[in-house]
């Protein structure tokens, strides 16, 4: 036989769709623009300067680990970006650069790579990081001090925190439109409610998020919004409001969809995006956060490995 | 070979769905035999280089060792070898210089009667290998047999071929195995485009939806015979008999001409995806057929044996077309998409995509590990079809499939020693 050609040799199949974790997480990045271009053009460089310096550091807090462990470099493939992009989105422009250094190690370090790197962490990394910095410095995400020096030309009112406190009738005068357009306070990249929903679709376009978590989130939050404004309409606030406020929308697109932490099964996807929503709503209205995405996402995420249990039955099992 | 066949807009990949042109490739000067039976210490060859050998004739190579093997070409022995397939599989290659054909007396014998017995020893050495043992190996007698026009993996359409232009030798085929004893019922899977060649057979006819995995063995029995195969069992266990087009085709050839058929059609797929049919003698080199087709291989190329999804690459173009050879596929380096050792995303494009809706996401997480037993008891991992899908939409890169068929293959040892210690 002859020796002197060398084929490679490997096994079937022989195709691949050309798909890879770097695309994917280029399509996050992608779908994250228009939001993140409108949080950048209300608060002007601090808002750029916290997400580069954001990005920057989950890179180099996974390419230390990589360093310390011996492993390959991975940041090539981009997740830890994507982490340190949505850790940035939810921090309010004016977060200070110690804020976000402590964040992205909590992201990368705490959440993700002791529990095996990626594809290993059981909760969303971008969650438990912003869960720890809530419980350890409140402060920091109560976007009324934050964004005090802020005057943007529409009022800087963070309607969670003022419907929690005052009740439904106090923003009243706020029109859903104004919403959905992003006119009101928050974290960085999640008040643009419209340039959330073009990335959220972006993504669902190319099968980069499961369209399931989403629209079930989305349909738990309104449904349970709503129960609860049928029941008092002057304290709780209206679907609507839940929906475009706060960490909603990011949520539904971007931080429940995290792969690692979310079901695969259809009808497991469906309860684990309805059980967010409905804690979510849960929260906000009768918890003692303001804002209930972080804790909501995060319980569905341990709740995970249960409820994906729930699988179909292959075929030839009898 | 990136195939955007699977973008959001196409529900997934179509089998073949033309014949490619056919050439003819001539009788090579040297062609090869593998007899499926390895050396061994205690195993003295039989044969020798120089020992000459007809056409028909069964080849033994080692003493007291009885083979299957038939001989397509006749010839002198030039050379014997030992070559390695995938798992741990050996043969005896033997290198034999071709002369006219000069038949043997088994194939005279044909003349006499062309009953099931008197075919039995062609079995597995005719295009399309049939296995015509099954009918005298199950204890539960077949009752069931299908054939299959599509061939099972996407680009090929040897199969197709064989329907398209063989249709009276099927015929023949279809009513030998009709007088086969315990044979109830043969049924014809195609697709709708070629019901109008079917249709003259005169067999009951089932239509097959061509997107790709639907020929594997356990959709058949779904989709068409409304019989769930359960893990770890084949259809012949059940009573049923799946066979090729080709493989119908070649029994109804010797049973009208009395002679043994011994060109293979092989769809040959080159480095531009460019398909085309070989009508091929069996045994011929690989390297033959490129030559005749104007192919160069370079180091580094990848040589595939059967199609893009299932088949599998090998080592070496001297390596004979078999029987079983449907498609050789010549990869350039530059196409070769690879494997990855980063860990599972958890994504769930595998989960979605596997036609037996297994959970390869848990799967994997126990086959990387080497529990092979907890991935069967657990995942169900002999419910795999073997349809390779995972591993073409798998993100991260993994190798699931080899996973999974080495899963398989380490379970099967592990049963054998357990067989072995009782």
């Amino acid at each position: 036989m002859s020796k002197a050609k060398k084929f490679v040799v490997s096994h079937a199949p022989f195709w691949h769709n050309g798909d890879s974790i770097k695309t994917r997480s280029f399509h996050i990045m992608i779908a994250a623009i228009p939001a993140l271009l409108f949080g950048i053009s209300i608060y002007g460089v601090p808002a750029a300067r916290v997400i580069a310096l954001s990005i920057a550091c989950a890179m180099l807090w996974e390419l230390g680990m990589n360093y310390i462990l011996g492993q390959e470099t991975t940041i090539d493939n981009g997740s830890s970006s994507v982490i340190g992009m949505l850790f940035g989105m939810l921090l309010p422009a004016t977060a200070p650069w110690w804020i976000v250094v402590i964040g992205t190690f909590l992201a990368i370090i705490v959440a993700r790579e002791i529990f095996g790197g990626i594809g290993g962490n059981p909760f969303n990394p971008v969650l438990v990081s912003v869960a720890i910095i809530m419980l350890s410095w409140p402060d920091m995400y109560d976007y009324y001090g934050a964004l005090v020096n802020y005057n943007p030309g529409f009022p800087m009112i963070y309607t969670l925190e003022t419907i929690k406190y005052q009740g439904f009738k106090a923003v009243s005068d706020i029109s859903i439109i104004n919403l959905f357009l992003g006119k009101q306070a928050g974290g960085i990249g999640a008040t643009c409610g419209i340039g959330l929903i073009l990335g959220g679709a972006y993504l669902i376009y190319y099968k980069v998020i499961r369209w399931e978590i989403s629209l079930s989130f989305i349909v738990g939050l309104m449904i349970t919004a709503h129960l609860f404004y049928v029941s008092d309409p002057a304290k709780y606030a209206c679907p609507g409001f839940h929906l475009l406020t706060g960490y909603s929308l990011i949520g539904a697109f971007f931080l429940a969809t995290d792969d690692a932490s979310s079901p695969v099964n259809f009808i497991p996807m469906l309860i684990y995006g309805a059980g967010a929503g409905f804690l979510t709503v849960l929260i906000r209205n009768i918890g003692a956060y303001v804002d209930g995405v972080v804790f909501a996402i995060l319980l569905m995420n341990l709740a995970n490995p249960l409820i994906d249990r729930l699988r179909p039955k292959p075929l030839g099992k009898v | 070979m990136k195939c955007s066949l699977f973008g959001s807009a196409t529900p997934g990949f179509r089998y073949a769905m033309s014949l490619h042109k056919i050439e003819d490739i001539p009788m090579p000067e040297q062609a090869m035999l593998f007899v499926e039976q390895p050396k061994t210490r205690d195993r003295k060859y039989v044969i020798k280089i120089g020992d000459t050998i007809k056409t028909g004739q069964k080849v033994s190579v080692f003493d007291g060792v009885e083979s299957a093997t038939v001989s397509s070409v006749t010839g002198t022995v030039a050379d014997i070898q030992t070559y390695r397939g995938d798992y741990g599989q050996t043969y005896t290659a033997l290198s034999i210089k071709t002369a006219d054909d000069d038949m043997d007396d088994a194939i005279a014998a044909l003349n006499q009667s062309t009953d099931l017995d008197s075919l039995m020893p062609f079995s597995g050495n005719i295009p399309g290998a049939p296995d015509l043992t099954v009918f005298k190996r199950y204890a539960s007698a077949i009752h069931t047999v299908v054939i299959n026009v599509l061939d099972d993996d996407l680009l090929v359409s040897v199969n197709q071929w064989a329907a398209q232009y063989l249709t009276s030798n099927i015929k023949q085929g279809v009513n030998f195995l009709k007088n086969i004893p315990g044979v109830k019922r043969v049924l014809l899977i195609a697709p709708e485009r070629m019901l109008s060649v079917i249709n003259t057979i005169g067999v009951e006819v089932s239509v097959i939806d061509e997107s790709y995995p639907n020929v594997l063995p356990a959709f058949i029995m779904r989709d068409h015979l409304d019989t769930i195969l359960p893990e770890g069992k084949l259809p012949e266990e059940l009573g049923i008999a799946i066979f090729k087009a080709e493989a119908i085709a070649a029994i109804g050839q010797m049973i009208a001409t009395k002679t043994m058929p011994l060109e293979k059609i092989v769809t040959v797929v080159k480095r531009d995806g460019s398909c085309q049919n070989a009508k091929v003698r069996l045994g011929t080199p690989l390297k033959a057929v490129f030559d005749h087709l104007n192919i160069t291989t370079r180091s580094g190329d990848r040589l595939i044996i059967g199609g893009p999804m299932r088949g599998a690459s090998v080592y070496s173009e001297d390596i004979p077309v078999l029987p079983t050879t449907d498609c050789i596929i010549i990869q350039s380096e530059s196409d070769i998409p690879g494997v990855a050792t980063t860990p599972c995303t958890n994504c769930g494009e595998c989960v979605r995509v596997c036609p037996a809706e297994m959970s390869v996401n848990v799967l994997v997480r126990y086959l990387e590990n080497g529990l092979y037993e907890e991935a069967r008891d657990l995942c169900d991992l002999m419910c795999c079809v073997e349809c390779g899908l995972c591993s073409y939409v798998c993100p991260s890169k993994m190798p699931i499939f080899q996973y999974i068929k080495l899963g398989k293959y380490e379970l099967s040892l592990i049963e054998s020693a357990e067989e072995q210690d009782e």
